[in-house]
């Protein structure tokens, strides 16, 4: 094992500059925010007289502050509206019933009666302006029947950073209004063949599949990509050696290399959520099985020992636990074990053929999500409750469906399906509602949702 | 992009595998000869200085095919034994693919029967390497057919390590189901994806 303690390889990796991901980090890019403080700091509420009710909540189009900063102003209405509509955490009050409560004199003064009789239990005023080439958006919360605002924000950023306000913004609403974490900074890294030939690049964009950009630039082969916890590397598989092997990807740095794991093929990495370790199947000792490495190439360890295929390895949010696949019964099932290689048991029971788990990082919900084959059906995606012991099944029956990996906040899951002739990358919730297509360019499979990680920083 | 070839050209091109791998082979060493020993095949290879199209082309239509392509690459070459790419090669599928069955790494007969023939190759073109791959048709994940493509690739090599082929001569890479053969979505399709494949690699 002592070869495995020599420092990784620096490898020549053509790596296509993120300028966009990167430039708006330091201080030219950076979105700014101020509070507006509050006319009072005591309780609010938005919906007590039928909590069974889903709170609904209005976003009229923001306003214009100044001439220039129309367009703006629209994308981030647009993109604000379209979050929250995929959050599906609030029902949205349509646009159109909107009438009398927006056309008062005083844009600023807000009319609660009339917001409140189009059945609005939150309201989002929000307007932009362009000052000394600076984008400016001032975002308020209004809570109807308390009458009163509770929340209020200025950003302030460059000019072309209006899609990344807008999610910032469509973010602390969520945290603001209801407690939940969203997820609308959030990217996913994925692999495309749409640069033609035989390779597969790795990708990366924004969870809704806006910004897509190519990361890798060897024309190899290149594989189910794996993020850091904070976001800033990915582990993946590249063929570009010649035998696959794990490389790391420093997405800000512009910087990749070969992750050196010994002898053998090493395939499927996961990255542990303290982000010390990186779970692999590697063939190092003779056939497909499981191996945990540090992150910085040392402390190998092996994990599983069976003749049959152990693979897919993905972690518990608690980082105490993996599961993975084996077909050591004879057909691929979903198993769980600890980080000794202990207490393993068996999870999957229905279905042929299940392979590729995502432990949900949610502490509300426990379950796991995997594909499955039913007898011999198409693949599905299927998430198994820890708690009843129950699987549902999220997709059905449209063409190939498979790939799962969670949100990080564990309300949304991103898949890869063949549905439309082609092999595409798709967001849903937990439920298996709103089924979202997100790529259309050649080919996109194995995407990993990355971590949520402040925005700027 | 490489064509793909239609089994019915595979087959067509069968009775030139000797021309192909010699003149490979020829090439391959800068125009020194570098034949195999005469007595372990009994269709010996020509001697490296014959013009190769005119002296073991087989004549009548299975080869016609071939003709043009042959023909065209051997032009203004008065040896005639330009020789073919490696990739050029490997493109008519000397060694033909080895069969699996759904999610299984196991050789069958007439598998096991196939890579006989393979070695019998690999004896008579004594420095010969292969690359095996193994590939996985598209039903099931990415990762788990990685696996698989590894398990098949294995398997084939270890039957050929059995059969007296020397492992330094054999290399493995499992390709899942990144590359089809057929990009079908059928029962053919499938069956044919799911192959241990041969390349034959530069030495």
């Amino acid at each position: 094992m002592k070869h495995l303690l020599r420092a990784s390889i620096v490898m020549g990796v053509v790596f296509v500059a993120l300028t966009t991901f990167h430039g708006n980090t330091r201080s030219a890019g950076v979105i700014q925010e101020q509070a507006i403080a509050q006319p009072s700091g005591g309780e609010w509420y938005f919906n007590i007289t039928d909590p069974g009710r889903a709170v609904r909540m209005a976003i009229p189009e923001f306003e214009i502050g100044t001439a220039d900063a129309t367009d703006a102003s629209q994308k981030i209405s647009s993109v604000v509206w379209n979050d929250m509509e995929f959050a599906s955490i609030y029902r949205l009050v349509p646009k159109r019933n909107y009438g009398m409560a927006q056309t008062s004199a005083d844009p600023r003064k807000i009319d609660f009666y009339q917001w409140e009789s189009v059945g609005a239990d939150i309201l989002i005023k929000g307007v932009t302006e362009i000052q000394r080439e600076t984008l400016i958006t001032e975002v308020r919360i209004y809570a109807i029947l308390a009458q009163e605002m509770v929340f209020g924000k200025r950003y302030e950023g460059p000019v072309t950073a209006a899609r990344r306000m807008a999610h910032r913004i469509a973010d602390d609403i969520l945290i603001q209004a209801g407690n939940y974490k969203g997820i609308n900074q959030t990217k996913l890294a994925f692999s495309s063949d749409r640069r033609g030939g035989r390779s597969k690049e790795i990708y990366i964009m924004d969870y809704d599949g806006f910004s897509q950009k190519p990361l890798t630039a060897n024309h190899s082969l290149n594989l189910t990509p794996t993020w850091s916890p904070d976001g800033r590397t990915l582990a993946y598989i590249s063929y570009r050696t010649g035998t696959p092997s794990l490389h790391l990807a420093h997405i800000y740095e512009g910087r990749g290399e070969l992750f050196d794991t010994g002898s053998g093929m090493a395939i499927n990495p996961s990255w542990s959520p303290d982000g010390r370790r990186i779970a692999f199947t590697s063939t190092r000792d003779g056939n497909s099985e499981l191996y945990l490495i540090d992150a910085d190439g040392t402390g190998l360890k092996r994990l599983t020992h069976h003749p049959g295929i152990d693979t897919s390895p993905c972690w518990s949010p608690t980082g105490l636990e993996i599961a993975f696949t084996s077909d050591r019964t004879g057909a691929p099932q979903i198993y769980a074990m600890d980080t000794e290689g202990l207490n393993l048991r068996r999870i999957s029971y229905q279905g042929s053929y299940n392979d590729s788990p995502s432990w949900s990082p949610s502490r509300r919900y426990s379950e796991l999500a995997y594909t499955s084959r039913i007898e011999r059906g198409p693949f599905d995606i299927v998430v198994y409750d820890f708690q009843t012991k129950q699987t549902r099944q999220l997709t059905t029956g449209r063409g190939s469906n498979e790939g799962p990996d969670w949100s990080p906040n564990g309300l949304h899951l991103v898949f890869t399906s063949s549905r439309g002739g082609s092999d595409q990358i798709y967001t849903m919730n937990r439920d298996g509602s709103n089924q979202r297509r997100l790529t259309s360019d050649g080919n996109n499979k194995t995407a990993q949702w990355g971590p949520i990680t402040g925005g700027d920083s | 992009m490489r064509t793909k070839l239609r089994p019915s050209q595979l087959l067509a091109i069968l009775p030139v595998l000797p021309i192909l791998v010699v003149s490979w082979l020829v090439a391959g060493c800068g125009g020194k000869a570098n034949r195999p020993p005469a007595s372990t095949t009994s269709d010996p290879p020509p001697p490296a200085t014959t013009t190769v199209p005119q002296q073991t082309m087989p004549e009548g239509d299975v080869i016609a095919e071939d003709r043009d392509e042959l023909i065209a690459m051997d032009g203004g070459d008065p040896l005639g034994i330009r020789a073919l790419e490696l990739v050029d090669i490997n493109l008519r599928q000397p060694l033909a693919d080895v069969p699996f069955g759904y999610d299984s790494a196991v050789l069958s007969a007439d598998g096991r029967s196939t890579l006989d023939g393979h070695a019998d190759t690999l004896k008579t073109y004594g420095t010969m390497t292969i690359l095996i791959e193994g590939h996985c048709d598209e039903r099931g994940t990415v990762e788990y057919n990685l696996a698989l493509g590894e398990r098949r690739a294995n398997a084939v090599y270890n039957y050929l390590v059995s059969l007296g082929i020397n492992a330094s001569r054999l290399k493995t890479i499992t390709y899942g189901k990144e590359f089809p053969f057929d990009p079908g979505h059928n029962e053919i399709a499938w069956t044919r994806n799911r192959r241990g494949h041969f390349e034959i690699t530069p030495k």
